[in-house]
């Protein structure tokens, strides 16, 4: 193949697309929005104040988006309410609330810059919504045909991962074995085992041995802070740093994609493309691959008139249905040290796993997600006080902390979309992308059995006291956001086939969770995404 | 009940007369000397004092809360907070953390006190506090499996 790729977005599809062509030698340009990171002097956890502040982004990304007024809360699911003993209700409106933003990083490498590098294959039922449960809708290829491309994902990142897992059965193992578990969460592992759960390891691209270069996880709990090490999988130490090797992958920092442009024939000639200086600059191209995650891409799509024919781009938003319960432990478990997400509940995970309410969902540690690892969060939600009983209570308590979340399915509805903004427009005077979120009844019924089991869990682990909930019943939750561009067997309904091509650009594919036709019982994006580009690229250089 | 709410808005908006002392003794009150340094020895107090040189709502709450506060320390024991002796300034701190934070004196007490706290347990050391090195990294935690050592 000579022909040209334009890749734009670096995150998990973007870069595993780059690799994957690389490999094969074709040439392709990674245009970037942000910029790159340095290890050592952008993250901050080699620093004393490193409890300060979260994910250093050196691209803001408040504002990037807007929301549309979300939902009123309701007092039927008062219940639901986020809160803490010091602090009270999280949400003091009576409307959700959407002040966390739609959290990502815009930078080479992308969001798997901020994940705690959970890698997870899709349960295979859970791919066959609308058929076997009549909600959502069908992916249109199945688990088989993707697993390939996941061994594929698995290897290249060097994967941690314990197998034995018949809701995604391997062809190979895992290329190394799993993190050993902490004790907070072998403290967790015997509350679910009490209830006759299981938690065993998580499957993680993380290293639990050295692996290509790349050093070991030491284990210090803050992965949502960036990773200094390099032993956490992110794109642009694994697949970037591959393809970049190659001699066949270029990667072209402080490039927003404002518009594409098509010719009458309705291929892609062109990506008109901000610099760092602000200008407008034509970038030309053979094949684009966008892959500018669930938000953006639609954004991209609907400000270049695109992929209209069927008025799909934008629709079916899903976002992170979670739940996460915090109390204390009676004993000092020191649960800020480990792996944040190194075991998993799958028990839950199939379609039909809560009685009347499809979709399924997974538990795992919750602690260092919710920020519980250093003095400063101890003091302000956990102790509060003052004087020498809170300094002694700050020793006594620390560690303590021991959380419990939930992810969901969440399925499409049609108060869930992503359009643009009327009104709000970026620098260069092109509309923002607006996020239109609803959860309807059905979503909040599984928030509330996934928040009914967590509370069971914490408390068969010895919790006595729950001190902080939080859920995204009254906040947008935006960890993972899917499906604004679906894939489908066919046009209707959907904008890209099984190889994420699109049916109505044939130079165009797309290849971020924006394709994704459901979210999975909680299973993290990142592995299904790259797999998912993997396998596109495959099929791209097969057509060409 | 000790706080009426219109002690906040009787209270001058000019505040009390030595607001840095104030703030100061406030920091020190939160986290008094001991094994570790006070509150104001860290500077804790600039990180209230940079709040209100950013924002002025909080300013104007700074101050009418100090000077409420003041007054309130008198009606106790003749002297202003920062002259009131360590069981005064105890006394005073339970009464604020009984005011709900959906009046201003009792979000004042919740906001000033959280401002502190964050910006004394991210100063050098104060990690010790709770057992901890200096930062996460380079050493991470090799002991992942054994109860946490007490600080």
């Amino acid at each position: 193949m000579s022909a040209s790729v334009i890749i734009i977005g670096s995150g998990a599809g973007g870069a595993a697309a780059a690799w994957s062509l690389a490999r094969r030698q074709v040439h392709c340009t990674v245009l970037e929005a942000g910029p790159h990171y340095d290890y050592l002097t952008d993250y901050r956890l080699l620093r004393p104040d490193w409890e300060k502040t979260g994910f250093p982004a050196k691209v803001p990304t408040e504002g990037r988006q807007t929301f549309d007024t979300l939902q009123a809360l309701e007092d039927k699911w008062s219940d639901l309410r986020s809160w803490n003993k010091l602090r009270g209700l999280k949400v003091r409106g009576d409307r959700r609330s959407s002040s966390g933003g739609y959290k990502h990083v815009v930078g080479v490498g992308g969001t798997t810059l901020y994940f705690t590098g959970e890698y997870h294959r899709m349960n295979r039922r859970a791919m066959a919504l609308e058929t076997d449960y009549g909600v959502g809708a069908d992916w249109p290829l199945d688990y088989d045909t993707l697993e390939p491309y996941y061994l594929e994902a698995e290897r290249l990142v060097g994967t941690s991962g314990p197998g034995g897992d018949a809701r995604r059965p391997r062809s190979a193992d895992y290329p190394l074995p799993p993190l050993p578990s902490a004790l907070a969460s072998l403290t967790l592992r015997a509350g679910h085992e009490r209830l006759g759960l299981s938690f065993p390891p998580n499957s993680l691209a993380v290293l639990s041995e050295p692996y290509d270069d790349r050093p070991n996880c030491n284990f210090c709990g803050n992965c949502n802070r960036g990773c200094p090490r390099g032993d956490k999988g992110t794109a642009d130490v694994t697949y970037l740093r591959h393809a970049v090797q190659s001699g066949y992958c270029t990667i072209l920092t402080g490039q927003e994609v404002k518009r594409l442009e098509h010719g009458p024939d309705g291929r892609v000639q062109r990506a008109i493309v901000a610099g760092p200086d602000g200008s407008l600059a034509a970038v030309v191209g053979d094949v684009f691959v966008l892959a500018a995650g669930a938000i953006e891409s639609p954004r991209l799509l609907l400000n270049s008139e695109m992929a209209t024919a069927t008025g799909n781009v934008g629709r079916n938003l899903m976002e992170t249905l979670a739940w996460t319960s915090i109390g204390l432990h009676p004993d000092p478990i020191g649960s800020h040290r480990g792996h944040p997400s190194d075991s998993i509940c799958w028990d839950f995970n199939d379609p039909d796993a809560i009685d009347g309410i499809p979709g399924g969902f997974r538990m795992s540690p919750g602690t260092a997600e919710a920020n519980l690892v250093g003095p400063i969060n101890y003091a302000a939600r956990v102790v509060g006080g003052w004087g020498e009983d809170h300094r002694q209570r700050m020793k006594e308590l620390f560690g303590r902390a021991l959380a419990l979340s939930a992810f969901g399915e969440n399925l499409p509805n049609p108060g869930s979309f992503v359009d643009l903004d009327p009104e709000a427009r970026d620098a260069h005077g092109f509309p923002k992308a607006r996020i239109n979120s609803f959860l309807p009844d059905m979503e909040l019924q599984r928030l509330r059995q996934m928040r009914n089991v967590v509370r069971q869990v914490l408390a068969a682990s010895g919790v006595a006291e729950i001190i902080e909930e939080s859920g995204t019943y009254d906040e947008f939750g935006s960890s993972h956001v899917f499906g604004t561009c679906r894939m489908g067997r066919e046009e209707e309904g959907a904008l890209v086939g099984d190889t994420c091509q699109s049916f109505e650009h044939s130079n165009l594919v797309i290849a971020d969770a924006s394709v994704f036709p459901s979210t999975g019982g909680g299973e993290s994006p990142s592995l299904t995404i790259s797999a998912l580009a993997i396998r596109a690229m495959e099929a791209l250089i097969s057509r060409n | 009940m000790p706080f009426l709410p219109s002690a906040f808005l009787a209270a001058s908006a000019q505040g009390s007369g030595d607001l840095p002392g104030f703030i100061a003794s406030f920091a020190d009150t939160l986290l008094p000397a001991g094994a570790f340094a006070s509150g104001a020895a860290v500077g804790a107090q600039g990180r209230l004092a940079d709040r209100a040189a950013t924002d002025p709502g909080f300013a104007d709450i700074l101050r009418r809360a100090a000077a409420a506060i003041d007054d309130r320390c008198r009606q106790m024991n003749g002297r202003s907070f920062r002259a009131s002796p360590p069981a005064v300034r105890d006394k005073l701190f339970h009464e604020l953390s009984q005011i709900p934070d959906t009046e201003l004196l009792g979000w004042f007490f919740q906001a000033a006190r959280a401002e502190v706290f964050f910006h004394y347990y991210g100063q050098p050391g104060m990690g010790a506090t709770v057992g901890l090195g200096e930062a996460p990294q380079p050493e991470g935690f090799e002991d992942i499996q054994d109860p946490w050592r007490a600080a």
